[in-house]
């Protein structure tokens, strides 16, 4: 599972902590979705699309998915 | 101090847990000063029941106090909830359950061979505990499966 939440975030100015605030989770979670070494669940997945107003397929897909598009 | 009312999601989870928390620390002290009245009249010069009383006591206040303490300061409240409803860390401890669980019957199965060959009756009684655990695991897994029973379409 890729993600493209770093990219979204840094291009947003906002802080690690300040998302981790906005879908109440810890800023180590928010980090460890950004490297890929924890991937969210569909609920929290739905709160950091909402948060950017982005649909989840946009922010999450698969690795597939990517090289397909690549 | 933080309003039960005034609090949504996570938060209102955590605050209505740590009431919970202060409830059973009430409880618990009350009883040790139960048994602190006992050991004054009924039970006087029994160092048991002193004893039982200041356990009761400790306990009531190590569960207590950091409730009170989280009720009162909002920052570390809100802190302290992100840490508990994070869906990482819950992860992470259901890791480590799966873990501990794995490593103590590796540490059971080293003690009940080591004890055949020292005391068979312990050997037989570590067994025993064990075979209870599994009994209550699997009373456990068919009332998780209960709770999740899902009917045909």
């Amino acid at each position: 599972m890729k993600n493209i939440v770093s990219e979204l975030r840094k291009t947003r100015g906002i802080s690690q902590s300040e998302l981790a605030d906005a879908v109440e989770v810890t800023r180590q979670t928010i980090t460890s979705i950004e490297i890929g070494k924890y991937t969210a669940s569909l609920e929290l997945a739905f709160k950091i699309a909402h948060y950017f107003n982005m649909k989840v397929e946009e922010i999450f897909f698969m690795e597939e998915e990517d090289k397909n598009n690549a | 101090m933080l309003k039960l009312n005034q609090l949504k999601g996570i938060q209102k989870k955590y605050a209505k847990s740590l009431r919970l928390n202060f409830v059973f620390s009430i409880v618990t002290i009350l009883s040790g000063l139960g048994v602190l009245a006992l050991y004054f009249t009924v039970f006087s010069n029994n160092r048991d029941v002193l004893l039982v009383s200041v356990q009761l006591l400790t306990a009531g206040l190590i569960i207590g106090i950091p409730s009170m303490y989280l009720r009162f300061n909002e920052k570390a409240f809100k802190k302290r909830a992100t840490m508990e409803y994070d869906e990482r860390n819950r992860s992470m401890h259901k890791d480590t359950i799966t873990l501990s669980y794995y490593l103590s019957a590796l540490v059971l199965l080293v003690a009940v061979l080591v004890l055949l060959y020292v005391e068979p009756l312990f050997s037989v009684l570590l067994m025993c505990a064990v075979i209870i655990f599994g009994v209550i695991y699997i009373i456990s897994y068919l009332i998780i499966r209960l709770a999740n029973r899902v009917g045909k379409e």
